[in-house]
């Protein structure tokens, strides 16, 4: 089994709720390790177990004007948004409701047509042998499965247990929909900018030019702007700058790149890069968080200009700190800050401009010990 | 599954038909339907619900085997005529069509069963007033 390590599956479980939400799924009950959803249509009821990423799905039976749907069941591992949605379309599809009973031959074509191969009575390979389907009828002696269908990706890694009288339509989005993440839906972060007003940037952006996938947000009075490069475990890496001009990239104010930070830590330094630093330079902006010249600070004025300001603790053993080192050169525009923590056990690593206001770089070290 | 049970709202239209002539009237079939949806079944209506969703299973599989089987007999023919063997279309497809019928009858006599001695208790009822 090539399950995910299971500190990243409460950050999945969580980041699949949202994306699914932002699609117009609804909440219609929670529990401390438990989301209950209802699709868009109402009828299909998704819980998913945060704690241990398993999806229950559940579908009560429908009678439409010509068609009944029978009532079905499913128990999963996470699946991405991506095939969910599918199975959701599938279930309020016409082929859903049919006037006596579903089509074998149309069944097996479309597994055919996908490629599929009927290796024997009820069970189905996929081409890459990646993926198959079975239904388990037992042996007419023994206790048979009560979810007798099973749809089986990753090379039986991931397993999907289905009822018997789960629509055809149905069984096919569970085994035949790809679950890689699509590169277009909106991620936590991205969820959680736009409920602040941050909006999307066109797909011309410069920072797209040395990252394709970059995802740039304009902040909602156009004075700083967030792209995203990619997204781990619910952490990604940012670059967060105010722009010369908006829209522009090239020569920023200020700006601050890198991470990995989870999305409270980005929100953190998204909402302070809004608001105006107080007076006072960076001394006073570290010294107003709560940060402090560190110790070595004081042996280190032969280099004239450095600065050393030691943060918050970074674990409850109060053995590593966030830090920012001011690394001067010659101008202020080639002097950095290079800025070290961790959240949550994990190292993040940023490094800013000379210029980027303190409190944008303390608000780094605001979401320390948080999960993502 | 029991946990579709909680949610359904609805029978199967030939499962429909058979707790109605049970049950004497649709009426009464909306009541465990209701009863069951809402979460205050009794025991034996909780039954009588369940045995419902357990026959529209078997009776989809029974379905579904039929016409896989139809399909594969006529896939064989064409084997067969051409020459070919077609010993992968029919192998065990007896044993397994006659399973699936044995536990579509008994899903239909359980059901049955349930559902006379779900109205015993009021038959008696009213013999005694």
């Amino acid at each position: 089994m090539t399950e995910p390590a299971t500190g990243d599956i409460p950050a999945k479980a969580a980041a699949l709720s949202a994306v699914l939400q932002a699609a117009g799924w609804t909440v219609t009950g929670t529990a401390p390790e438990s989301t209950v959803l209802a699709d868009p249509g109402g009828t299909l009821r998704l819980d998913i177990d945060t704690a241990n990423g398993r999806l229950e799905f559940d579908c009560p039976a429908r009678e439409r004007p010509g068609g009944f749907r029978s009532a079905w069941g499913a128990q999963a591992p996470l699946l991405t948004a991506a095939v969910i949605t599918a199975v959701s379309e599938a279930n309020d599809a016409p082929e859903a409701f049919v006037e006596t009973e579903d089509d074998d031959d149309q069944f097996r074509s479309r597994l055919a047509e996908a490629g599929w191969r009927e290796v024997s009575v009820h069970y189905w390979t996929s081409p890459d042998l990646e993926r198959d389907l079975i239904l388990d009828i037992g042996d007419g002696e023994h206790e048979e499965p009560e979810l007798p269908w099973r749809a089986r990706r990753d090379g039986g890694a991931r397993e999907v247990h289905l009822s018997e009288a789960t629509p055809y339509g149905v069984i096919c989005a569970f085994a035949l929909s790809d679950d890689h993440p699509d590169p277009a839906a909106p991620e936590p972060l991205g969820l959680a900018l736009a409920g602040q007003g941050w909006t999307r940037s066109g797909i011309a952006h410069p920072a797209r030019r040395y990252d394709p996938d970059a995802r740039v947000w304009n902040s909602p009075d156009g004075q700083v702007m967030l792209a995203t490069h990619g997204i781990r475990d619910g952490r990604t890496l940012i670059s967060l700058y105010a722009p010369r001009t908006p829209g522009d990239a090239q020569d920023p104010l200020w700006q601050i790149n890198g991470g990995p930070v989870p999305v409270q830590a980005a929100l953190a330094m998204a909402s302070a890069a809004l608001r105006p630093a107080t007076g006072g330079g960076h001394d006073a902006g570290f010294t107003a968080a709560g940060w402090a010249l560190a110790p070595e600070h004081a042996l280190s004025v032969a280099v004239a200009g450095l600065k050393s300001w030691i943060g918050p603790p970074v674990d409850e053993d109060l053995t590593g700190f966030w830090r920012a080192f001011l690394f001067p050169m010659p101008t202020p525009e080639l002097s950095t800050w290079t800025v070290k923590g961790a959240h949550a056990g994990l190292e993040c690593s940023l490094l800013a401009t000379a210029s980027t206001p303190a409190h944008v770089i303390t608000a780094a070290a605001a979401a320390t010990g948080t999960t993502p | 599954m029991t946990g579709a049970a909680s949610t359904a709202q609805v029978y199967h239209p030939a499962i429909d038909r058979v707790l109605t002539s049970c049950l004497g009237s649709a009426d009464a079939v909306a009541r465990v339907r209701c009863a069951a949806a809402d979460g205050t079944a009794d025991t034996l209506t909780g039954l009588l619900h369940d045995a419902a969703l357990r026959a529209r299973e078997r009776d989809i599989r029974l379905t579904r085997m039929i016409r896989h089987a139809i399909s594969d007999l006529q896939a064989a023919e064409t084997e067969l005529a051409e020459g070919r063997s077609a010993e992968h279309l029919l192998t065990g497809r007896h044993d397994q069509l006659l399973v699936a019928a044995n536990r579509h009858h008994d899903a239909l006599a359980h059901l049955e069963t349930l559902a006379r001695a779900t109205i015993a208790p009021a038959a008696n009822s009213n013999s005694a007033s």
